[in-house]
């Protein structure tokens, strides 16, 4: 089997788990909106605007872990993942439809949470550049949470290792999205190399996850 | 760290694991360091204890990184299993580095950005170089040292045991 079709292959059969039960997305979507609300109740009318991507960030890495952890989940029942490691398909190939998978779950979920941070935090997207620069930055949330999901069941710990080790990696991606949203917002501040962080984030974390995935994948 | 990560991926031995322990405490204790007596120096200079300027940002945020090792480690109890996560994290702490530095450049700086120190100060500041880069190397080596003593401690204890089982065994 060629690698795409491997990789589409596992993909869809993840996404379709999650179309048929419709478990996670729901589950996943409702805490992120949850996270918004409670944000939006805490800090008033007066957080509006562009600093509102700061709390967006905040729904997106809580949803997010949930959505690593449940598609990773999905292998350690019933010994699946024994099988899937018997399969002839490259550990590289598993790493990249996982983390396809997630990007789909999560680009659903993040488009909930989007428009209730939208509505509640009467926040104006600045349509294209907010929808590139977040995007990115899940890309790379995404390559991260995706390898060490592999490696939560080794700890006593379980899931909650996730976001340990997750969101202190993320920091930068956090950091220069949300510096990029306020200066498109505000014209007087200047942010130059913002997308070069990024990009460089995405493309050093998909490689290495690429190749670290099989040291950290384990029944 | 880095380096003591890859050749554990490499070579698997725990040497290697222990070297990357040893390291990693040390880092989490300067760059704490760094932090509370940059924070002491900033109450007295700039009035307040803390500003989100792109040097701090870049210190608190390798501290989570290297504190996150050393938080999850424990956790972890095959110690072969352990050794591997940690080195991935290791690996993967280290490329994220340089991200962490371009990108709190982004951020609006409250520091001067060089500073032209005194013939003085520098002749200081060279001599004291040297100290701090020994004590590091000597607290790795400490640490590293205890870890091995750990384990050969547990070993004995383990043959001394089996040795005990063994001649009660003998005996009835």
């Amino acid at each position: 089997m060629s690698g795409a079709r491997a990789i589409a292959a596992l993909a869809s059969k993840d996404l379709r788990i999650e179309t048929r039960s419709r478990e996670m997305v729901t589950l996943v979507a409702m805490l992120g909106v949850l996270v918004v609300v409670v944000l939006a109740l805490g800090l008033g009318p007066e957080a509006a605007g562009p600093r509102a991507a700061a709390i967006l960030w905040v729904a997106y890495l809580f949803s997010g872990v949930i959505c690593f952890e449940k598609t990773m989940q999905v292998e350690r029942q019933d010994d699946a993942l024994a099988a899937l490691l018997l399969a002839p398909v490259d550990r590289g190939q598993i790493y990249l439809a996982k983390l396809l998978a997630n990007l789909v779950l999560m680009t659903g979920t993040g488009l909930v949470i989007t428009v209730a941070g939208v509505l509640f935090f009467r926040f104006d997207l600045a349509a294209w550049g907010f929808a590139g620069v977040m995007a990115l930055g899940l890309i790379g949330f995404a390559a991260v949470g995706t390898l060490f999901s592999a490696c939560s069941s080794s700890s006593r710990l379980g899931g909650g290792v996730l976001p340990l080790l997750v969101f202190p990696l993320c920091l930068p991606l956090i950091l220069a999205s949300t510096q990029m949203v306020l200066a498109m917002h505000e014209p007087e501040r200047t942010v130059s190399g913002g997308y070069g962080v990024l990009v460089a984030f995405d493309i050093v974390f998909l490689a290495a996850g690429w190749l670290a995935f099989e040291f950290l994948l384990e029944p | 760290m880095f380096a003591a990560s890859v050749a554990y991926i490499w070579q698997r031995e725990e040497k290697w694991d222990w070297l990357a322990h040893a390291a990693a405490e040390v880092a989490v204790l300067f760059s704490m360091v760094v932090l509370l007596t940059g924070m002491i120096w900033a109450r007295k200079a700039w009035g307040m204890w803390w500003t989100w300027s792109p040097r701090l940002t870049f210190s608190l945020v390798l501290w989570l990184l290297y504190l996150a090792y050393l938080v999850v480690r424990p956790t972890i109890e095959s110690a072969e299993r352990r050794a591997m996560v940690c080195a991935v994290y290791g690996i993967i702490a280290f490329l994220d580095v340089p991200l962490v530095y371009f990108s709190t450049k982004l951020m609006l700086d409250m520091h001067p950005s060089s500073v032209d120190l005194a013939p003085a100060m520098q002749v200081t500041m060279s001599f004291w170089f040297a100290p701090v880069l020994m004590l590091c190397a000597g607290l790795i080596r400490v640490r590293y040292l205890i870890a091995r003593a750990g384990l050969e401690a547990v070993d004995a204890d383990a043959s001394a045991s089996r040795r005990a089982v063994g001649t009660s065994g003998g005996g009835a």
